[in-house]
């Protein structure tokens, strides 16, 4: 496989492995032009370009979006790309689904002179409207479905996360907390998931995907985001993760697993869209699978590379209350 | 140069609107008391581009000249990256005028940014135009 890396042997770092990778295999996408020359914008652009609003329509809980029906039939109509061996080229950017809750949108004043940064206030104390909508993100139709014993220490954990969420310490998410793949790059034999961590506590994050009809391993240590083997059925990705340790949690919300979870992630593409679900499968803590699905439309023409983000925790010991966002 | 120090605590009777910048870790509400403002004249020591908060750091100097390091914290890197405020706007040796809100802990030289005054008349304002309008 040292084809892939031709050109690049100076480049270091996943991110910028990956954009040495993308000219070799995205010709199924449109042809972005030599690195070198191409002006690179400033952030990724989707602010603007994609304002998707639609902040978990099915009330899990989770802050991964969901574009409107009306963006995801017109990406449906887009051509889908196969490579050589016959499946369907997920390679490329996908938004916004990965991007979290916090999307924000700067302006700058007529004379120029003033950067502004964010869209919104916060007062003393939380308003009203944000505690309603946490009460709210605990009160959705499709949460966890936790068995009885659980449930009061998920409420707790997710009552108290400024003080009990591991990941407000800079612990990995781990998979599926870090949602749907930002960049996805398929080639023979496996693919590779990254994600956008540069707005949260996650650093650089990456899954690689089996996909040449290798099993399992169960000597693998217990880690994270999880073993993942891939196979096709028809036109969709079938990812099977195992093997994950106990101490992430699925959302912000207190949401905990146990070593028995199991995910199956499927995605379909669809000329611009890919159809993401997973199923997660906890019998030590779930009374049945719980299923989230997720439209991802591809994205970002212009190329730009995941950033690394390191995670330094100053704020813990000044915390005064459970205030969350 | 000798630099004064300049603190106001500024309670807010609703005169001065907080621009208050959405954090995706903790609440604001949970660490600053955004109706309770301070303002400093110092010099960035240190800029610390880091999840789940961007920190800055200043020497101010008190009233006997001695230098205080402040610490400054502010949004995730990405927020302010796709906010077209990026690390390159920001220099160790800047003398800057800084707005910022207060610790609710009492911890004295924390604060959360609402603003950064340049010496050239540019400022970064750490909140939405709408929040400050009318403040700045």
């Amino acid at each position: 496989m040292k084809f892939r890396f031709v050109g690049c042997a100076r480049v270091t770092g996943l991110a910028l492995i990956v954009v040495c990778l993308i000219p070799a295999f995205g010709a199924a996408q449109s042809a972005p032009a030599p690195a070198q020359v191409k002006k690179v914008p400033t952030g990724y652009g989707l602010d603007k370009d994609q304002p998707f609003a639609g902040a978990d329509p099915n009330g899990t809980g989770l802050p991964w979006r969901e574009p409107p029906p009306e963006a995801v039939e017109a990406a449906k109509k887009g051509p889908t790309p196969h490579l050589a061996d016959g499946h369907p080229d997920l390679t490329g950017f996908w938004a916004p689904a990965g991007w979290g809750y916090a999307v924000t949108s700067g302006s700058v004043s007529a004379d120029g002179k003033t950067h502004y940064t964010q869209r919104r206030q916060e007062g003393p104390v939380q308003p009203p409207e944000k505690v309603a909508e946490l009460k709210h993100r605990l009160e959705g139709s499709n949460l966890p479905p936790y068995k009885a014993d659980v449930i009061d220490k998920v409420k707790y954990f997710g009552e108290h996360q400024s003080h009990e969420d591991p990941a407000f310490k800079c612990a990995p998410k781990g998979f599926p907390r870090v949602g749907p793949p930002t960049e996805i790059v398929q080639v023979p034999n496996e693919i590779v998931f990254l994600y956008d961590t540069v707005n949260s506590s996650e650093q650089n994050a990456f899954r690689v995907i089996s996909t040449d009809g290798r099993d399992h391993d169960g000597t693998l240590n217990p880690s994270y985001y999880g073993d993942s083997i891939g196979h096709w059925e028809g036109n969709t990705m079938v990812i099977d993760v195992t093997n994950f340790v106990d101490d992430t949690w699925l959302s912000q919300n207190g949401t905990i697993h146990s070593d028995a979870m199991h995910v199956v992630e499927k995605l379909t593409r669809e000329g611009y869209m890919i159809d993401w679900q997973i199923s997660i499968e906890d019998p030590k803590m779930f009374t049945r699978p719980w299923v989230i699905e997720r439209h991802l439309i591809h994205g970002l023409k212009g190329g730009h590379a995941l950033e690394e983000a390191p995670c330094v925790e100053h704020d813990y010991g000044h915390l005064v209350n459970d205030d969350r966002n | 140069m000798r630099r004064t120090l300049r603190v106001v605590v500024a309670v807010s009777f609703g005169l001065l609107l907080p621009a208050i910048p959405v954090l995706a870790h903790h609440s604001a509400t949970a660490e600053f008391d955004s109706s309770k403002t301070f303002t400093v004249k110092g010099t960035l020591t240190k800029l610390e581009w880091v999840n789940p908060h961007v920190y800055m750091y200043a020497d101010v100097a008190d009233e006997n000249g001695k230098l205080i390091p402040y610490s400054f914290e502010t949004g995730p890197p990405g927020n302010l990256r796709r906010a077209g405020v990026v690390r390159t706007m920001f220099n160790v040796g800047d003398v800057v005028t800084i707005e910022a809100a207060v610790a609710k802990d009492g911890t004295k030289h924390l604060g959360l940014l609402k603003a950064m005054h340049f010496a050239d008349g540019h400022t970064v304002v750490f909140g939405s135009a709408a929040d400050s309008e009318g403040k700045n």
